[in-house]
């Protein structure tokens, strides 16, 4: 089981704050949110978070030790991030990139195992991507890319999944399908997640817990149920949000 | 259905073994082959030591040197090209289009102008490479970070400015040096054996990428995917630079910048055995060698007597087979 303590996290991006003396304490089984405007510097306390990027101050351990001064290896073994941008360059197969995926379990005079191979094949299965794995992901569509890089973090099996909107480039039904089972899966097995999302409604509709940026610093964070409210939602779009129960559903429409 | 993972130890052993043969055939074939034609059997008898003395003198003073520099440079020359295209995450990179052989190839000549002895000819090389090495070093990542497309522009910069002192140096060297540095500019293999320090470099570059083939397969994948995968990429970039350096400092000293084996043959093999490192580096080294063994043996025997620089040969098959395989290649959805 994961633990993840942020203390005091302040990062800059050019002249803009992103967070400033942000604490965070994420417990095993959550699932977060992360939302706030464009710019707001979503994606990059995502890569911060993962230990890609130093923060200007503060600090986060995965597991009781700093993110950034752990090995590369460890670091790798205990945070998974699935990228925003698609790689349009790549000439790998699916099967290539799942197989990379085990990277950080991989010993380097052993190489790749049976095991690893074996637990590639189970993703590909539990993930219904059989069918894509064998082309070169150049030639699929984005949300397929989309489905070959959900199941490369899955193969990667760590505590901790950061993933940097990943319901992008994927159909309605897949978005409320893919996710809400990876998401029941992974909560079942207590690990804990993170997300950048666009979406407000899918936001509130699939996490524990809301983090939202508001600019120049100012953080906002908790439970759900608390911190999605027209008013935290109107001020954090800079846009009247109002709020609408329907269907068991909850559904927020800017007007 | 194909599947890299499936056996990949059984198909390794296939590529690689056809393409030891293709190596053995062409060893052969530069062996009989040239001014004067031999059988296999005067060819065999010469190489065990008890041919007659004209066979002897052509296959061991004269061919079986020059086929075991062209063995190497083409092997190294691949190596380089597989090691460069990584690092930029661009099938046409090589040490070429870096400035590497440009830097290598100035430092070369000015060594040849002075008069300096042959050894120092060797350090001269890999003072240029590495030169130009940590210059593009300097100057792409001064702001910082590592982008691919920056590393490129300054890599190419840098061989335009290494081609005009090449041409200044031309220009200003007595016009009896001339034509040896412009046959040499040209790819040129002298029948000289590659020596034990180059064969050395090779097959510690060719163990140490095998080593690192599968952080090299991350690193494809681009330089943050690789990082979040727990690479340290700023080491293995280093090393893939000082890897190709060494690499194309041996290939200019034993036969001047030869281009083009480093951009066509990885390529090729991308085409034939797919993007993994643990096949790919083997069989463009091997792919490569064969290559230059062939071209060099053309070279001997197209325009006989006259003997044309192998850089010469290896463009003309090279720039049609690149065109054709990038062609393929774009339908087939690989770039």
């Amino acid at each position: 089981m994961s633990d993840v303590t942020v203390s005091g996290l302040c990062i800059d991006v050019g002249r803009t704050r992103v967070c400033d003396q942000l604490d965070l304490a994420l417990k095993p089984g959550e699932v977060w949110s992360v939302i706030g405007r464009n710019g707001a510097g979503k994606t990059t306390l995502l890569h911060t978070l993962a230990g890609l990027r130093a923060p200007q101050a503060g600090s986060i351990s995965i597991d009781g030790s700093n993110v950034h001064r752990v090995s590369a290896r460890v670091r790798a073994q205990r945070v998974s991030i699935l990228f925003q941008q698609l790689d349009e360059m790549s000439s790998l197969t699916g099967h290539e990139i799942l197989i990379n995926a085990r990277h950080p379990w991989v010993s380097r005079w052993e190489g790749i195992q049976e095991q690893d191979e074996e637990i590639v094949q189970r993703v590909v299965h539990e993930h219904d991507i059989v069918h894509l794995v064998d082309r070169p992901v150049g030639i699929l569509s984005g949300g397929e890319r989309r489905r070959i890089e959900l199941a490369a973090v899955a193969v990667q099996d760590t505590g901790v999944i950061l993933l940097d909107e990943p319901v992008n480039h994927l159909d309605l039904h897949f978005q409320i399908e893919t996710l809400s089972a990876l998401l029941n899966q992974w909560r079942a097995q207590d690990k804990i997640v993170m997300m950048v999302m666009h979406d407000l409604n899918l936001a509130t509709r699939f996490s524990d817990q809301l983090l939202c940026l508001m600019g120049h610093g100012e953080s906002l964070s908790g439970p759900t149920k608390t911190i999605a409210t027209e008013e935290n939602f109107s001020r954090l779009m800079k846009h009247p949000i109002r709020r609408y129960d329907a269907h068991g559903q909850t559904v927020f429409v800017p007007l | 259905m194909k599947h890299a993972g499936k056996n990949p130890s059984a198909r390794r052993r296939a590529t690689l073994s056809g393409l030891i043969v293709l190596v053995v055939i062409a060893l052969a074939l530069s062996l009989t082959r040239g001014s004067v034609d031999l059988s296999w059997g005067d060819a065999a008898a010469a190489l065990m030591g008890k041919g007659n003395a004209l066979a002897s003198a052509v296959v061991l003073d004269l061919r079986l040197p020059r086929a075991l520099s062209a063995l190497v440079v083409g092997s190294a020359l691949a190596l380089a090209g597989v090691l460069m295209q990584v690092l930029l995450r661009n099938p046409l990179a090589d040490p070429y289009v870096l400035g590497t052989s440009g830097g290598s190839a100035v430092l070369v000549l000015i060594a040849m102008m002075a008069g300096a002895p042959h050894s120092v000819v060797p350090v001269a090389a890999g003072a240029g490479a590495l030169i130009s090495m940590v210059l593009l070093l300097l100057l792409a990542r001064s702001s910082g970070d590592w982008s691919s497309s920056r590393l490129l522009l300054t890599g190419i910069v840098l061989a335009s400015g290494w081609g005009a002192l090449i041409s200044f140096l031309l220009s200003v060297s007595p016009a009896q040096q001339i034509q040896g540095m412009l046959f040499w500019l040209m790819g040129d293999l002298q029948p000289v054996t590659p020596g034990w320090w180059r064969s050395g470099v090779v097959l510690a570059a060719l163990m140490l990428s095998l080593i690192l083939a599968r952080d090299l397969n991350l690193l494809a994948e681009g330089d943050l995917r690789a990082r979040s995968l727990g690479l340290r990429t700023g080491l293995l970039r280093l090393a893939i630079l000082l890897g190709a350096s060494a690499l194309t400092a041996v290939a200019v000293t034993l036969a001047g910048p030869v281009g083009f084996v480093g951009l066509v043959i990885p390529h090729m093999m991308r085409l034939l055995v797919g993007p993994d490192h643990r096949l790919l580096i083997p069989s463009s080294m091997l792919a490569g060698g064969a290559l230059l063994i062939l071209s060099e043996m053309t070279a001997r025997i197209l325009w006989a007597p006259q003997q044309l620089p192998v850089g010469v040969i290896t463009a003309f098959i090279g720039v049609p087979v690149f065109l054709l395989l990038l062609q393929k290649g774009a339908s087939r959805g690989r770039p």
